[in-house]
Parts: structure tokens; C-alpha cells; sequence
């Protein structure tokens, strides 16, 4: 946890004063904006200037890592470590791993899509700070 | 291609022609929170212990015979050769078919950007994980040793074996455990930022602790949104893909055997269908109660039942087709052992559950032709109940009609069931709707930050209209 300053610059009673708004406060204020809103408004990301989510390719990576260790693991325990033949089918029968493959997938992608953003990319569990206005019905923006 | 050029004005367009307006009466952000916040904070009404009571008294009664059936061994079911499987599994494959209306509603419907979902998602997401965790008891029993079905899981082990991956049993092992994780992990997520708005509202200081935990400190900074929007989209797409092979999945636990009536390719779109028609109807009929007793009606409207209705005569139609489908695949096949279980489906020795099962699901739905059905509490409900107890005998015709009478007739036997089968039935309703009862009292049952989020006006940059 760092020891951050948070600084309110603005509250707002709707979302469209709150985007009006930041262009103006963007000229004037030259260290990190942020707004807190009670929902996602879009195109805050691009009237804010952040970045676009790396969520995405870390999907893709760990659903990748995913479905190569799935089959690998498959074809190691059923074709090397433990050979039985089942079913009459040869040992080193891939598509009867296809459906375990596809379900490890979706896991390692959905958990890194979830607990990385939650984690990795957003730092959470944070308890210091509470906006306690901004989860309801004002739009705040802040500068830290 | 500029798109704007070529539409429509809403106002321009004929009345019948109009996107029907999703809430009704005036909803702010504010509103919205105490509407539906608002409730988890008071005492609950006496309807609700009195629900409460009953279903509790028939999960005990479903527990203590569980606990029965584990003490004494499986032989206290109905179940024998050839008839091995049974309740166990007909109750298994009912309620994981419950599951997935939940799914389908927050992750397909959200790609396919029906507004009207925001409403209901939230509920049926809850649906989901209460059905899986109700399905998942019934394999850990059906083994008859559950305390060794951690046996299921690869873990490297002194005896060197692994689990055959091979066995659609195993893939279903898999498949549920996967679906029961992400669906949990999908509805926290959604959750996270109600938690938030509750953390800030509510004054007990145990339950301030208690939601600021789960928020886990979510202070709805526009850098998390993004990551948040993104990360809820991708996880939706994926539990598309997740929901249409876990009942696909459970299918093959059938169609990859050699019983005749099971082993047909037309069983994995036909169990996908028969769960989101079981799903839409249980979903239907919570909707129904918690409308009338939450105070809800402006946000759950007759437009949003009437919705789900039409998907659910969508589905009984497809599931006419699927019925028809096995009826001509017997007669095609020209192979006289399918043949004879087709014979068994409607006028064998449980003829009269075939029956019931066309009458519940292919026929009493056709109701819904009429938009006055649609839209009536004493027509849905009647429907719901029809196509729940319908689909629970579809699954009953497959499994014993299928296996009462295999390849060789001198095993063949009449199944009964026990007390206790059916005890533990009852008993499985009774969890369910404890469950759901109790997340209506301690979680917000509708999605508040994504239905704020496509209030008219809360999107500025998109000319005041709704976000999706």
C-alpha cells in the first residue's frame, strides 16, 4: 500500500457533467485522472487517456498454456506413465481428450480473465479508501 | 458504412414495430438502490420464514436420507441390474439442466445484447450455482463410497493409476466441475460492485465488515472499469462456449454408450435444448414469486415474462423435433433393438412417463402461442410446473426406460423406487429453494450497477440512450 494523496477535484450529479468535465480538468491538471463512478460509462477510457486492457492477451496466453498442458497431461498419464488400452482405442487416442482439453481451457481463461483483472490489473483487495459516494449516485474524478 | 443514415427514428416507426420500453415507470440510480437494496437490510416478511420452514424441513428430510443411504450402502434404492442408474442420475442430469437458463441469460444474452436480461441475470446466475451445487451431490452418492471420490481427480498417487480420460465419465467430472467454478466466479464478479454500493450504505458495522470483505475494496475507479468491462465480456464468451459443452458433455455420458436409445449423435443438441427449457421455466416461476412478494414489478415487467415464455415455446417446439427425431431415427436405423425401446418409449412398461413427457413439453407450451398466456400468472405457472415435472420424466424415459429392457432379455426387470429415492428427491428441491431464499434475503437479486448503466441517460456517448 502506498501512501498516495488523493485529491477530489469534482463532483458531479450525472455522468454527462462528469464527461463534460474532463477535457477541461485534463488541460489543467497534469498528474494521474481518475473518475469514480457507480457504473462503466464509455469512452471514459479514451476522454481520461488510459490505456486499453491487456485483459485480452493474457486470456489468450494462459487458455493457450491451458490447452497444451491439458493434452499433454492427457497423452503423458494415458500413453506413457499408466498404458492401458480402454474402449479398444490406441493409446495415444487424441480425440477422446478433446472435451477434458477444452474444459481446462475454459478454465485457465475465465480464472485469468476474473483474478488477473481483479488482481494483477486492478490491485485488489485495497480496504484504505473508500469513495463511499462514488459505488451510488455521484460521479466523482480525482487526481492522484 | 455509416449506419446512422439509413435507420429509422424510433418515434417514425409504427407502435407495434418500437422497442418496447424494458422498465417501467421512472428509474433513477437512486431509486434503483433503494428498491433493491433496500430489501436485504430489513427483517424478512413472515411469508418468508414460512417458505423458509418448509423447504428447510424437506432438505433435512433429503439430508437425513442421504446420510441413510450412505451408512447403509445404495442398496437402499431402487436401483439393480440392469437399471444402474436411476434417480441418481435422472436427478443429476434435471438439475444440472437447471443450471444452464442461468447461464444462458448473463452470457449469451449479454453477446447477443438483449437489454431485458439485466433484470433477471442476477437471479438466475444464483439459480445456477444452487442447481450444480444440488446436481453435484447426486454422482458423489451414485458411486457409493463418496468418500473416495476425490478418486476422480488426477492427483499423482502411491498406486501410480490415473483416471481414464477416455470415459465420458471422467469428461463430465471436468465439465461440471469447470461450469460450477466459472459460473461462481462470474456471478462474484457481477456481484462485486453491488457489494460496493452496499459496503456504502448499509450502518450495521457487522454487515458494513461483511460486504466491505466481499468488495474486496471495489471503489469503481474508471482504470478498473475498463479492465473489469473487458474481463466480464471475455468471461461471458467463454462460458458461451462452457454452457453448450457441459449438457453436451452430461449427453455423452449417454450417447457414447452402446444402450439403444442412448447411443444416437442428435443427444447433445437435444440435452442442450431440454436444459435451457427446464432452466427458462424454473427461472419463470422464481420470477413470478419474487415479483409479487420484492416489490419489483416496475422492474421486472410482464414484458420481461413474457420474453422468457416465448424461449421457453421455442424450446418445447425444439423438443418436439427432438422427439420426433428419435421416433424416425428408430425407424430408420431398421435396427430392431432401437426399435424396441422406441416401442418401450410410448407403449412399453413406462409408456404412460413417455406420455407424460410429450404432453408436459411438446403440447401444454403451445399455450404460449397466444400473447394472453404469455402474459398471465395462472398460464405460466401452469406451463412451468408442466414443463418441470416433463422434463424430469424425459430423463426418467431415457435412463430406465432405456435400460429396464437391455440386449438380453433374460435380465430384464421392472424398476421401482424406494421411499428414499424418492425421499431424496423431495429432499433436493428442498435445498434448492432453501438456497435460492436465502440469497434473496442476503444478496441484491437484481444487478444494480448493470441495469444503472443502461438507464436512459446514463450513457452520455450515446446520445443519452442506453450502453447496450
Amino acid at each position: 500500500m502506498s501512501n498516495r494523496t488523493f485529491s477530489v477535484l469534482g463532483l458531479f450529479d450525472s455522468s454527462k457533467e462528469l464527461m463534460d468535465a474532463i477535457p477541461v480538468v485534463k488541460a489543467k491538471v497534469s498528474g494521474h485522472l481518475d473518475a469514480y463512478t457507480p457504473y462503466p460509462i464509455h469512452g471514459i477510457e479514451q476522454a481520461l487517456g488510459l490505456k486499453r486492457s491487456p485483459v485480452g492477451g493474457m486470456v489468450f496466453i494462459m487458455g493457450l498454456i491451458g490447452a497444451i498442458s491439458a493434452m499433454a497431461f492427457e497423452l503423458w498419464t494415458q500413453g506413457v506413465d499408466y498404458p492401458v488400452i480402454t474402449a479398444g482405442k490406441p493409446l495415444f487416442s487424441w480425440e477422446a481428450f478433446v472435451p477434458i482439453m477444452f474444459e481446462v481451457t475454459v478454465l485457465f481463461a475465465c480464472f485469468t480473465s476474473g483474478l488477473g483483472m481483479l488482481f494483477l490489473l486492478n490491485r485488489l483487495p485495497f480496504f484504505r479508501q473508500s469513495f463511499s459516494r462514488a459505488s451510488r449516485r455521484a460521479w466523482a474524478c480525482c487526481s492522484s | 458504412m455509416n449506419l446512422e443514415a439509413v435507420s429509422v427514428p424510433e418515434e417514425a416507426l409504427p407502435a407495434v414495430l418500437r422497442t418496447p420500453p424494458v422498465l417501467e415507470g421512472p428509474v433513477s440510480p437512486g431509486s434503483l438502490d433503494d428498491q433493491v437494496l433496500a430489501p436485504v437490510e430489513r427483517k424478512p416478511p413472515a411469508a418468508w420464514f414460512i417458505a423458509i420452514t418448509c423447504t428447510s424441513i424437506l432438505m433435512l428430510l433429503g439430508l437425513a436420507l442421504m446420510g441413510y443411504t450412505v451408512a447403509t450402502g445404495i442398496g437402499v434404492w431402487g436401483n439393480n441390474i440392469p437399471v444402474a442408474w436411476a434417480f441418481d442420475i435422472i436427478n443429476f442430469v434435471f438439475w444440472i439442466g437447471i443450471g444452464h437458463a442461468g447461464t444462458l441469460i448473463s452470457a449469451i444474452l449479454l453477446l447477443f445484447r438483449a437489454r431485458w436480461r439485466n433484470s433477471i441475470s442476477r437471479f438466475a446466475e444464483a439459480m445456477t450455482i444452487f442447481a450444480v451445487i444440488v446436481a453435484g451431490i447426486f454422482p458423489a452418492l451414485h458411486v457409493g463410497r463418496p468418500w473416495l471420490a476425490f478418486w476422480l481427480f488426477p492427483y499423482p498417487n502411491q498406486r501410480a493409476i490415473w483416471p481414464n480420460f477416455r470415459s465420458p465419465l471422467m469428461w463430465d467430472v471436468f465439465a461440471v466441475s469447470t461450469y460450477f467454478s466459472v459460473s461462481l466466479l462470474f456471478w462474484y464478479l457481477g456481484l462485486m460492485p453491488d457489494f460496493a454500493s452496499l459496503r456504502d450504505r448499509t450502518k450495521g458495522r457487522i454487515r458494513k465488515f461483511f460486504y466491505a470483505v466481499l468488495a474486496a475494496g471495489w471503489r469503481g475507479s474508471a482504470s478498473h472499469w475498463r479492465h473489469f468491462e473487458k474481463a466480464y465480456l471475455i468471461i461471458a464468451g467463454i462460458a458461451t462456449g462452457l454452457v453448450l459443452s457441459v449438457h453436451s458433455v452430461v449427453s455423452f455420458d449417454f450417447a457414447v454408450a452402446l444402450v439403444p436409445g442412448w447411443h444416437m449423435t442428435i443427444f447433445p443438441p437435444y440435452f442442450v435444448t431440454g436444459a435451457i427449457f427446464a432452466g427458462f421455466a424454473m427461472v419463470v416461476m422464481a420470477m413470478v414469486v419474487v415479483r409479487e412478494t420484492m416489490n419489483l414489478k416496475n422492474l421486472i415487467t410482464m414484458y420481461h415474462l413474457d420474453v422468457m415464455n416465448k424461449i421457453i415455446l421455442t424450446c418445447s417446439c425444439l423438443m418436439a423435433y427432438a422427439y420426433m427425431m428419435e421416433g424416425w431415427t428408430a425407424w430408420y436405423s431398421m435396427n430392431e433393438y432401437i426399435h424396441h425401446t422406441f416401442w418401450e418409449y410410448i407403449a412399453g412398461t413406462y409408456g404412460w412417463a413417455g406420455w407424460l413427457t410429450i404432453t408436459c413439453n411438446t403440447i401444454i407450451p403451445q399455450l404460449f402461442w397466444v400473447r394472453r398466456f404469455r402474459r398471465s400468472y395462472p398460464a405460466m405457472l401452469v406451463v412451468a410446473a408442466a414443463v418441470t415435472v416433463g422434463m424430469w420424466f424425459e430423463r426418467f424415459v431415457i435412463i430406465v426406460s432405456s435400460l429396464h429392457q437391455d440386449f438380453m432379455p433374460s435380465a430384464w426387470q421392472v424398476y421401482k423406487p424406494t421411499l428414499v429415492d424418492l425421499g431424496i428427491l423431495l429432499g433436493s428441491f428442498g435445498l434448492f429453494f432453501t438456497l435460492v431464499l436465502l440469497f434473496a434475503r442476503v444478496l441484491p437479486v437484481i444487478a444494480t450497477t448493470e441495469m444503472k448503466a443502461v438507464l436512459p441517460g446514463g450513457q452520455p456517448r450515446h446520445g443519452g440512450g442506453s450502453h447496450e
